[in-house]
């Protein structure tokens, strides 16, 4: 199978960049064996360990899934951020005043956050459509705005007053989803997404435009697909995507409620989840989960080792770089030793 | 001998062979002009000599010393310098500001812009070009901004001036007032290489000619009255292989395509680049569009597909006005071989399999409601692959790894069975070998006989003469004749072509 190689890349690239990593940590006066032994056993180690990663890499997924399906159709989408703000500060707010039985309510919430951030990535999509406006600068300049007007709503007209930081109030007790032997349901739920999205993208005809239109556009114009709908459409669906993951982190995550700051990294987080899984949607949930790892073991190093959880940041650059870099360097020796060949051909 | 390149291989990276065992020199003050079709590999060549493109084999001499050039600056210092295809111009700087980029004159560190515009408006003087040397630059022509990119060689004063494809989107005007200043140049003993496929003007103003085709040197000749566009044409094209397919004279149906007064009017330059364009191709034939290539035929396609709105007139497919229609609208009515096959025809990245099915992904049996049927799709790749000999290893292999001739079969095996009544074909046969070749060939004939209409675009005459039913010849946007290659001769055509009279 050609899943060979991609596999072998991957632990060539992770087990290169670890030990990259290690030069930094020694250089830090610290073993390296204990930092990624306690890596380990807080990421991974225990089941209790394993749970918390996949609740830390649940937005990760969808933010990625976001970025990897928008990237690999053309369109750069870097909007996770403030699909992600508006997603979460709608289910929140709406969590507070909307009165639904749970059952009917949770589904309900997450699904309004999911459309909040797609009516603010489709402001995109009609700046494009409309003024030929570029979504790579769109959709950025509408994180800023999204990051001030989401700020502005929790600060002033929904402010908890009780709270220390500007923040809105708790959201209604029956909208708090559980969790199924300490994994959050929201886990589940980006895992079903994920394999909704493969769906879409490799077994509808707008996912095989999209992913044409990604390969070469103007082969997708000529061969006569809907290329301006099928952007369109992108841009909501990773909207949507983004859009729950925010909703999801107020209904699943720890405080309940919008505060500021939230989620702070979750859109960047998936932008370079997309481009290490070189837009792959199993090879997105694999890195999402990786960077949930590295996360969460990261609380661990900072316990048992004298390295800050600082460092994972670093590590995690580490990672994507030396990923990137070697996967790219796989590829150009393999066509330089082509061009080799066929020069030897010429000249014997 | 001031330039010597010899035995030039280059490879681009994995396996596109762009020049073999190419031999080229300059004379000092001369003006050598190198012709060839696209792709050819005239601005490798020169991207070479001016260290833009490291030569994959191969060594240069510059005043009988070898050297390596490895980077513009060091062909700068060597003395030569290079105006690119695409103007590379900071658009809100002043022209002269763009001529003395990177190399300012400076006091204690200080620009000095009152010195720098007299420096460049002297230069500009001297060498006669006419620039407003303080105007801003994306306010200038592109004939404007051609200048300051050829002040700015001369500001670094070079010896040997190379011009991509200078005229490509010049005015007629514009091309005479730059061969003025290029003989001025020549005068003044810079020594210059024109890279054009306009052979008329390559025969009015060069010395020398250099013809590449397909990567490999052809030949050079001195422009000394001996050399004339007709046998110019035919070294850069080639001697080309007679169809076996047996032609007969078919009664033609009814019109399928006709195109009437069609103009489009360039946006950024006020060009025109098509002028009222007549033409109809009738079902079971096929109808050849010739012209030196520049002249309106790839505007023309443009066009016809639905890429670009033409400024006035109307086009009728199958008795319907698509002229308002956008790609999507016309390809239920036609099918596209499109020139460039790597940007246009394919996805090269994507899989035999999904290059096959674009287009036809619009209807069933591939097409179910929301759905792609990949069962469908890949019974129909593998029956295409089989039909249309395409030589891979299965339907689920990248496109980018098959040869050039394998990739332009599955482009023709897409459009082909998409069965439509009109069949437009942009140079199809160009940079494949003799046997897919004649392979398409055999596949225009097929249609035509199947009672397709066939537009053929083809910047080689013997083609054109032997698969054409009609022919006409393009020349400046216009359709400046209609001609039967069984009645003319493939002289006359060439004539029409340059706009000499026969
Ligand atoms: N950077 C590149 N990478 C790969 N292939 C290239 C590159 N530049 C040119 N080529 C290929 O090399 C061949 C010669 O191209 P070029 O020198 O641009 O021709 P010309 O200037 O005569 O039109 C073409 O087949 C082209 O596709
Ligand atoms: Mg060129």
């Amino acid at each position: 199978m050609s899943l060979v190689r991609p596999i072998s890349q991957t632990i060539l690239a992770i087990a290169f960049a670890f030990f990259v990593a290690s030069i930094f940590i020694l250089l830090h006066h610290s073993s390296p064996l204990e930092v990624y032994g306690a890596l380990y056993q807080y990421g991974l180690g225990s089941w209790f360990s394993f749970s918390n990663t996949l609740n830390a890499a649940f937005p990760l997924i969808l933010t990625g899934l976001s970025a990897s399906i928008a990237f690999m159709s053309g369109v750069v989408n870097l909007g996770q951020h403030g699909q992600f703000l508006w997603g979460a500060l709608v289910c929140a707010v709406l969590g507070v005043y909307l009165k639904l039985p749970s059952w009917l309510g949770i589904p309900a919430l997450a699904v309004l956050g999911g459309l909040s951030g797609a009516a603010w990535a489709g402001l995109a999509a009609f700046f494009k459509r409309k003024y030929k406006m570029d979504e790579f600068i769109s959709t950025l300049m509408l994180n800023f705005l999204a990051e001030y007007m989401t700020l502005y709503l929790a600060t002033y007209p929904f402010l908890d007053p009780k709270a220390y930081v500007p923040s809105t109030r708790l959201i209604r007790r029956e909208y708090f989803m559980t969790n199924i032997f300490d994994v959050n349901v929201a886990f589940f739920v980006a895992l079903f997404m994920v394999f909704l999205c493969w769906w879409f993208v490799w077994r509808t005809w707008r996912g095989y435009e999209a992913r044409m239109m990604g390969y070469n556009k103007l082969f997708a114009t000529v061969g006569g697909c809907d290329v301006e709908t099928d952007t369109t459409l992108v841009l909501l669906l990773t909207g949507f995507l983004s859009g729950l993951a925010g909703a999801l982190l107020i209904l699943n995550g720890t405080q309940h409620r919008f505060t500021k700051g939230i989620g702070a990294n979750f859109g960047w987080d998936g932008v370079m989840i997309a481009i290490m899984a070189n837009n792959g949607l199993f090879q997105t949930l694999f890195y999402a989960l990786f960077i949930g790892f590295l996360k969460n073991g990261a609380v661990g190093m900072e316990f048992e080792t004298s390295v800050p959880s600082e460092f994972v940041l670093f590590l995690q650059s580490i990672i994507v770089l030396t990923l990137v870099g070697t996967r790219s360097g796989l590829v150009s020796l393999t066509d330089w030793l082509r061009a080799k060949r066929e020069l030897g051909k010429l000249v014997k | 001998m001031l330039v010597e390149m010899i035995d030039i291989c280059k490879v681009y990276p994995p396996n596109v062979v762009a020049l073999k065992h190419v031999d080229f020199s300059l004379e000092r003050g001369e003006i050598h002009a190198l012709v060839g079709e696209n792709g050819a590999g005239k601005s490798t060549l020169m991207k070479i000599l001016s260290g833009v493109v490291k030569p994959s084999f191969g060594e240069i001499r510059v005043n009988g010393q070898r050297v390596q050039i490895n980077s513009p600056v060091v062909a700068a210092r060597l003395g030569i310098g290079m105006v690119h295809q695409e103007l590379a111009l900071v658009g809100s700087l002043r022209a002269y500001e763009n001529v003395v980029l990177g190399s300012e004159p400076s006091r204690f560190g200080l620009f000095q812009p009152q010195k720098s515009s007299q420096m460049v408006k002297e230069l500009a003087d001297k060498f006669g070009l006419k620039i407003d040397v303080n105007a801003i630059t994306q306010e200038l022509s592109i004939a404007g901004r051609q200048k300051i990119e050829i002040l700015k060689q001369l500001y670094r004063n070079v010896d040997i001036l190379i011009l991509d494809e200078p005229t490509a989107a010049l005015t007629p005007q514009e091309s005479e007032e730059l061969f003025d200043e290029m003989f001025k140049l020549r005068d003044r003993g810079k020594t210059i290489v024109f890279v054009s496929h306009k052979l008329d003007e390559v025969l009015r103003v060069s010395d020398r000619i250099t013809v590449l085709r397909r990567g490999e040197k052809i030949a050079t000749v001195k422009n000394d009255g001996n050399i004339d566009a007709v046998r110019l044409a035919e070294m850069m094209v080639g001697k080309t292989i007679r169809t076996t397919s047996v032609k007969k004279r078919r009664p033609v149906g009814h019109p399928v395509l006709v195109v009437k007064d069609l103009t489009l009017i360039s946006k950024t330059s006020g060009k025109k680049l098509l002028d009222g364009v007549n033409l109809t191709v009738h079902a079971g034939e096929v109808v050849g569009i010739a012209g030196v290539e520049g002249n309106g035929q790839k505007e023309l396609i443009e066009v016809l597909i639905g890429l670009r709105k033409p400024t006035s007139g109307r086009i009728e497919i199958s008795g319907e006005d698509v002229t308002s229609f956008g790609p999507r609208q016309r390809r239920p009515l036609m099918a596209y071989v499109p020139q460039d096959r790597k940007n246009v025809g394919l996805a090269l990245k994507a899989t035999i399999m999904e290059n096959l099915i674009m287009t036809h992904h619009m209807n069933p049996p591939l097409k179910k409601k929301w759905l792609l049927d990949r069962n469908v799709a890949k019974s129909f790749a593998t029956q295409l692959i089989r039909d249309f000999e395409i030589v891979c290893r299965g339907p689920f292999e990248r496109v980018q790894n098959l040869s050039g001739g394998n990739q332009q079969k599955v482009v023709v095996a897409r459009e082909v069975s998409l069965n439509r009544r009109l069949i437009v074909l942009d140079q199809p046969t160009r940079g494949l070998d003799v046997a897919s070749t004649q392979y398409l060939r055999d596949q225009m004939i097929a249609l035509r006989d199947s009672d397709k209409a066939v537009l053929l675009v083809s910047a080689d005459l013997d083609e054109l003469m032997d698969l054409s039913d009609r022919i006409y010849v393009m020349r400046s946007g216009h359709i400046v004749a209609e001609l039967d290659p069984q009645v003319v001769d493939k002289t006359v055509v060439g004539y029409h072509m340059l706009g000499v009279s026969a």
